[in-house]
């Protein structure tokens, strides 16, 4: 189990990183619809959510990525 | 090229080669199936138009009636009607001159006709492999075994077994459970790439219907067998619990993010592709001139053969990338596969 981590091809490399990207894309895409719509929902002249979702989604996403890079 | 050759061919001088119109004419689907144009021909095959009407039942007619069928009116736009039915020249949809007529069109498109040839491909050929090791049993692989074999135990072991680790209550590696599955995804994805690089091909793989169809296959397939331990990563991430507010929602989203990330990948480059190669080609026809297409030609063969590289290419990661998301809802709580989370 623990040998798959290490003999892992660069192409799996590009593979998993290629895929955190598009990941990060579709986070912050996903943060800044659903904070327009919460915004057209509430009607608040300052769209807070607009600013506050994709935000989220960016230090998520930054997290994540930080978590999944090998540790040594 | 076809259509190019068309707008060049019917040549009048006030004419001009619009690229746009023809690059879209190549990557989006059609109710016709266009090969060619020669001289003022087109090699066109009609394909079935199947439309259901609430109320009325179900309307089946060819697409070449939009052809034979009279005029929707003697103005200015000119399109084909058929009982009412034409297709809007602007977005390539059908409509009904009756704009209130709500209707459902079910028609075997042009991507709809490529899906079935590729089934009948991808059935023919591992069938017939299939047969072949019934019959061969215990002897050395021949012919078209001899060139899938690499392949499937490539993915059987370098993407399969390598990702997919964890064990069922049997004691039975999981990866056994999900290789047909991730074996399905991988040939269909390669071999209608290769379908859509012919001439005259469907871009089917570059349409993002059919790439949402494959995300949502391997979202059902990642949850249908997870484990507590992948929820418990998804409710309670290790991270310090101040930053749960945050990585939570990130995680749960996350689960909607992979695969909307392996629908927007596959599509995006294969279009991608496929409007790299036709822009090009379209400046042969915009310059009009002999020594563009001197530089044009061979740069798109280049081109074309990496997109050969890119066909197996995106076949390979939306595979690896379906079997790191399934191990990760499959594995045991002592196993840690850094794209688990």
């Amino acid at each position: 189990m623990k040998n798959s981590t290490n003999k892992k091809s660069p192409l799996s490399d590009y593979a998993k990183y290629s895929g955190l990207a598009f990941q990060m894309m579709a986070t912050i895409a996903l943060g800044v619809w659903g904070g327009t719509k919460l915004d057209q929902w509430t009607g608040w002249k300052f769209p807070v959510f607009t600013v506050i979702l994709p935000m989220i989604g960016i230090v998520g996403s930054i997290i994540l990525l930080i978590r999944s890079l090998p540790k040594q | 090229m076809s259509y190019a050759q068309e707008h060049a061919a019917s040549g009048h001088e006030e004419e001009t080669f619009k690229i746009g119109e023809m690059i879209e004419h190549h990557v989006v689907d059609s109710h016709e199936w266009h090969f060619a144009t020669v001289g003022h021909t087109h090699i066109t095959l009609p394909l079935p138009v199947i439309l259901y009407i609430p109320g009325q039942g179900v309307e089946v007619f060819s697409s070449s009636r939009f052809h034979s069928e009279g005029f929707k009116d003697e103005g200015e736009k000119q399109e084909h009607t058929y009982k009412g039915f034409y297709i809007d020249e602007l977005d390539g949809h059908l409509k009904n001159t009756d704009a209130s007529l709500k209707f459902y069109d079910l028609s075997i498109t042009k991507n709809v006709a490529s899906l079935f040839l590729s089934a009948a491909i991808l059935i023919f050929v591992f069938t017939n492999i299939a047969s072949a090791y019934k019959r061969r049993s215990g002897q050395a692989p021949k012919g078209m075994q001899s060139l899938f074999e690499p392949i499937v135990v490539f993915i059987r072991d370098d993407i399969a077994k390598a990702n997919i680790t964890g064990k069922d209550k049997h004691g039975q590696p999981m990866y056994e459970k999900f290789l047909p599955y991730l074996l399905t995804v991988f040939f269909f994805i390669w071999f209608n790439n290769l379908l859509g690089l012919l001439p005259g091909g469907a871009n089917l793989t570059g349409n993002i219907a059919v790439t949402m169809f494959l995300a949502v296959a391997t979202l059902v397939t990642t949850h249908i067998r997870s484990n507590k331990y992948y929820w418990g990563h998804i409710f309670a991430p290790p991270v310090p619990p101040a930053l749960w507010v945050i990585m939570v929602p990130i995680e749960v989203i996350g689960i909607l993010t992979k695969p909307i990330s392996l629908m927007i990948r596959l599509f995006a480059n294969i279009t991608a592709g496929h409007i790299i190669i036709l822009s090009l080609l379209g400046l042969i026809f915009i310059f009009k001139n002999a020594l563009v297409g001197g530089v044009v030609v061979p740069f798109v063969l280049f081109l074309n053969g990496i997109e050969l590289m890119v066909a197996i290419l995106q076949a390979y990661v939306f595979t690896l990338l379906s079997s790191m998301y399934i191990g990760s809802a499959v594995e045991g709580h002592e196993s840690h596969d850094d794209l688990g989370h």
